[in-house]
């Protein structure tokens, strides 16, 4: 019976193949469906604008690009998997870039650089202080105040220390003066989530993630993280930080990337379908002006230097709270000037 | 109540395409083939079917592997009739009355009925799906950290407790060996690697499928391939299609067996045999021909056929709404959704309400086809189960190593297999039962995060553990599970489910 | 549900016995003395789990709240797990005091379904440990079903075919086995194989 269920098998397979879409023609053309590792979970900001960004890439390729969630560990996790995958490129990963420039300051994946990868940037997030519906906080004055007097008695709900919300709760603890409980989560939707229910008192997690609960009336925008007022459909216009806080805003871009290493082709070929499919695509503007995220897209070279000042940020951020194993000077980066060392 | 209705009608829809009743004639075909095959059990075929599933767009694979599982369940009941070996353990109990029957030349009626008990018994768990689904969703999203601690501590204990063969603490070590191979790899607070013992693949973690694929693969073909005699066929020639008045003249057995079984079902970890014990039981004791259970009573046939599919769409309950696996191989389709991007929860209604509606479309499909297979294909699956072990076993062990590497391609988790169908037969042939080593497997993550990330919410203070309401119940259920286990208070308390195993165990 | 307590042992209970659901009918005191050794591997894998969880790091540099050290909860778990490798052992101990039940337990190895045992996992493990990534994946099946069925229908089968028979037919199902899986999973479902 063995060979009859292997033709059950074999017929679902070519079903399979069936259901996949048609082949244009590109220099580069991947034997199989591409695998995007999210390292977070489901639903969450990365999560979001990578599957809304694979669709365009698939029908560009002519084969299947699946999402793989592999959350865990602010996204170390994930992000070490597609490093000790083969450099095929068949495996790429999606993540705020600086991340990735920054795994290594903070000890969660040895030896690893922004240099790693190539990078795709889609969108600019910026991160959104939120309280619940029924919060006693009604403006980020008060919230400020109860941080100062409170301090460890204010939870706060992130994905993780390296994640977004973890480094915007940070900074601002760093330019408020304050301190602060920080609880983990599995991601950004499940934080954005436990906050509404009321578990957290507050959280920081990226505008993307919290929308819908704000339009539904669950979670209380406070301030975004932004030098501008928040602008979306369906919520008041959210005021932004700088009213409160004199910080320093670096944009925090999300994209695809793509580890050093992979055939040329497969470079080449990427390059033109973000330039040709990506960057003006109607999915990409609907999905950002839905949801609160600025269109962003670069490739290449232009790519990496929008995205050192997040990343110096982040890295110089982690150092001056005691967090990093490593110097950023490790990684070419000048906590001084806040800019990149040359020899890099 | 009514968006429910739509959202129901929009599920049937959405698989009522060419592509979709493909997937379901042949993913049910294979899982019948599945449960028919002594050695291959429900939950392997679904832990083998993801790797096979895995191109497809979610919807279809999860219709797939759903064909599989009420599949395989079915199935087993064949096997039983004709051959008195449980196809797979959820059919154990139709062996009972299933094997007298055909030994009187009614193997046909045996089979018809255990086809249209199977049927009905899926339906009334459908029922109890849609009905309470949705309200059991709403409340989970009231859950915090503490109550999901609990619940996945309940999961475990509870599981370790019903599924124990004779022994409550085996069940228990099972569920903490389960738990300790969860604590494996890189834990989500912190990004610590805890037991890796510098190994790097280790710190991923383990996964579950291939764990499963060698705890019920390589285990189970070990334990076929250590008995020496293989069992003879019985005859059965007579007519597979029941009378609708037999069908009728059992209808009470078959509502409370079939509610038997779904409450058996949600219980975390609890699947389809012990469905189909509890339901046995409960229909011999309020049996008019009580004497006649075990020679051959069309009543315990239906009981048990009834019992352990209604325990299908049960256990789907807890796994859609809390993530919490309602049986073994809900636990492995809970891995399937994950890897698909689909998250069970109390926010699947939220995010993804449709989802709900269509698994209930899938099982609804799954059943139509069992029925139609089940009275049709008599004699094809007759053949099947003559092909000898010598030559089925070597092709099974050969899927089971390439559906371990195919989905991460790493031969690491071939090695995880082996390793686990070699500790999963030891620990079998001692008597731990395997249902809970998998709640733990799946809950470990769960129970850790959550009981931290509490403990932080609380700044380090226990008693919101205990004085949160829904904490406090479920605490309790754990508490009275673990008390009742010890063997004093055990002796004076009755409980369905031991029972119906230890006079069965004492009939025999 | 008293009253089934004393009917006749049939066919169909001795075979569900076979699958593992009923106490297995062997000789006494085997099951005890299995229960003492486990037990005792249990209470010493408990205690290193615990060990190892007091061990690890607190992380107090990254300044993360003492209730979530990473070794809490696997702490606890290795506790508890020593604590019922305890009860199990103790439990055992009395049963298992006469060195003649010891000779008998040590008969279960040698027997005929321990022979059985021993060549599957044999064959399991030399085809998933070695020949896998060794030889081409088809020939690594196609040998280990060939090896499979040889063993068992000519070697541990009483009522034996003729060699010949059996090896043609093994050859035949060994080939299409090793060939048609590789072909189904390397161009079907883009399987690298090994």
């Amino acid at each position: 019976m063995g060979h009859r269920t292997i033709a059950g098998f074999a017929a679902s397979a070519f079903a399979t193949i069936a259901l996949s879409t048609g082949a244009l023609a590109q220099d580069w053309q991947p034997s199989g469906p591409i695998n995007i590792i999210v390292p977070w979970g489901a639903g969450g900001s990365t999560d979001q604008v990578a599957r809304v960004t694979a669709p365009l890439i698939a029908e560009a390729l002519g084969v299947n690009v699946v999402i793989v969630n592999q959350p865990g560990a602010s996204g170390s996790i994930g992000t070490q998997a597609v490093l000790d995958a083969p450099r095929d490129g068949m495996t790429w990963t999606a993540n705020a870039i600086k991340n990735n420039a920054t795994y290594s300051v903070s000890g969660l994946i040895e030896d690893t650089s922004i240099d790693d990868w190539h990078i795709y940037l889609s969108v600019a997030n910026a991160p959104l202080v939120s309280v619940p519906a029924d919060s006693e906080f009604q403006d980020f004055g008060e919230l400020l105040e109860a941080f100062r007097t409170r301090g460890e008695d204010i939870t706060v709900a992130t994905a993780g220390g390296t994640s977004s919300g973890g480094t915007a709760i940070a900074s601002l603890a760093t330019a408020g003066d304050f301190d602060y409980r920080m609880i983990t989560y599995d991601g950004g939707a499940p934080a954005a989530i436990a906050t509404a229910s009321g578990e957290a008192m507050v959280t920081t997690q990226l505008a993307v993630e919290q929308t819908e609960l704000v339009r539904g009336g669950r979670l209380r925008a406070l301030a975004i993280l932004s030098d501008q007022p928040l602008i979306v459909e369906g919520v008041d216009p959210v005021p932004p930080i700088t009213d409160w806080l004199d910080m320093p805003i670096a944009p925090d871009y999300f994209g695809i990337f793509i580890p050093r290493g992979v055939p040329d082709e497969v470079i080449a070929t990427m390059d033109r379908i973000w330039e040709e499919n990506v960057a003006n695509s109607d999915a990409l503007r609907e999905y950002a002006e839905t949801f609160g995220a600025v269109l962003a897209p670069s490739w290449g070279e232009e790519a990496r230097a929008r995205s050192i000042p997040i990343a110096i940020s982040d890295a110089c951020g982690k150092a001056s709270r005691g967090e990093a194993v490593i110097e950023p000077a490790e990684l070419g980066f000048d906590c001084e000037t806040m800019s990149e060392i040359d020899s890099q | 109540m009514f968006d429910g209705l739509t959202l129901l009608g929009d599920g049937l829809m959405h698989f009522l395409t060419p592509a979709s009743l493909f997937n379901v004639a042949w993913a049910t075909l294979v899982g019948i083939i599945i449960g028919v095959l002594p050695g291959l059990t429900a939950t392997m075929g679904v832990a083998l079917l993801v790797t096979l599933t895995y191109p497809m767009p979610p919807d279809q694979a999860i219709l797939c592997l759903m064909c599989i599982y009420v599949g395989a369940i079915y199935g087993g009941s064949r096997t039983a009739i004709l051959l008195a070996i449980p196809g797979t353990p959820a059919s154990a109990a139709t062996t009972l009355d299933g094997y007298p029957l055909a030994l009187a030349g009614k193997g046909g009626l045996a089979m018809g009925l255990a086809t249209t008990s199977s049927a009905l018994g899926t339906m009334v768990g459908i029922l109890c799906l849609v009905l309470l689904a949705p309200l059991l969703a709403e409340a989970a999203l009231n859950f915090g950290s503490y109550e999901f601690f609990w619940l996945a501590l309940f999961g475990v204990v509870i599981s370790g407790r019903l599924t124990a063969f004779d022994d409550p603490i085996k069940g228990y070590i099972a569920g903490i060996l389960g738990l300790l191979v969860a604590m494996v790899g890189m834990e989500g607070l912190h990004a610590y690697r805890r037991f890796t013992f510098g190994v790097p693949a280790l710190g991923g973690g383990i996964d579950l499928i291939p764990a499963m694929v060698g705890a019920f693969g390589l285990a189970e073909i070990l334990v076929v391939m250590k008995r020496r005699v293989a069992a003879r066929i019985v005859d059965a020639s007579d007519r597979v299609i029941p009378r609708l008045a037999e069908v009728w003249k059992y209808r009470r057995t078959t509502v409370r067996s079939g509610v038997i079984g779904t409450i058996v079902g949600i219980i975390p970890g609890v699947g389809e045999d012990i469905g189909a014990w509890g339901s046995y039981a409960a229909a011999r004791r309020k049996s008019a021909e009580r004497d006649q259970f075990g020679k051959g009573s069309l009543e315990g046939l239906i009981a048990a056929e009834t019992g352990n599919s209604a325990a299908i769409p049960g256990s789907m309950i807890p796994t859609l709404t809390l993530a919490l696996p309602g049986s073994a191989a809900a636990a492995v389709l809970i891995a399937a959704m994950f890897i698909h991007g689909i998250r069970p929860g109390p926010m699947l209604m939220v995010e993804n309400a449709p989802f709900l509606y269509q698994v209930v479309a899938m099982l609804v499909l799954a059943t139509l086809a069992i029925t139609v297979y089940g009275l049709l294909l008599t004699r094809p699956l007759l053949r099947i189960m003559t092909v000898p072990r010598e030559r089925l076993m070597p092709v099974v062990y050969v899927l089971c190593v390439i559906g371990s590497f195919a989905i991460t391609q790493r031969l690491f988790d071939v090695y995880v297999m082996v390793a686990f169908g070699v500790v999963g037969f030891v620990l079998r042939e001692m008597r731990y039962p395997m249902a809970p080593l998998v709640m733990g497997i799946i809950l470990g993550t769960l129970l850790d995060v959550n009981l931290r990330r509490g403990l932080a919410l609380s700044n380090g203070d226990v008693s919101p553990f205990f004085t949160r309401p829904v904490s406090a119940v479920i605490c309790t259920l754990i508490v009275l599970s673990i008390i009742f286990s010890i063997p004093v208070v055990k002796r004076r308390v009755t409980s369905l489910f031991t029972n119906a195993r230890r006079t069965t165990a004492g009939r025999d | 549900m008293s009253d089934a307590k004393n009917g006749q042992p049939s066919d169909a209970a001795k075979s569900s016995l076979s699958e593992g659901l009923s106490p297995p009918q062997q000789a006494p005191g085997i099951m005890e003395r299995a229960d003492l050794l486990t037990g005792i591997v249990l209470l010493v894998l408990g205690v290193a789990v615990a060990w190892m969880s007091w061990e690890m790091p607190r992380l107090e540099v990254r300044r993360i709240h003492p209730a979530t050290v990473p070794g809490l909860v696997p702490g606890l778990l290795g506790l508890t797990l020593a604590f019922c490798g305890a009860i199990l052992a103790l439990r055992s101990v009395r049963a298992s005091a006469d060195a003649a039940g010891w000779r008998v337990f040590g008969g279960i190895f040698v027997s005929p379904e321990a022979g059985r045992v021993g060549a599957t996992l044999a064959l399991a493990l030399i085809y998933a440990l070695v020949l896998v990534g060794t030889l081409p994946f088809w020939a690594a099946t196609a040998l280990f079903v060939f090896a499979f069925i040889v063993t068992f229908e000519y070697a541990f089968s009483a009522s034996r075919s003729p060699l010949w028979r059996t090896v043609l037919t093994a050859t035949v199902q060994a080939v299409i086995v090793g060939v048609t899986v590789t072909l189904v999973f390397q161009f079907g479902f883009l399987v690298r194989l090994p």
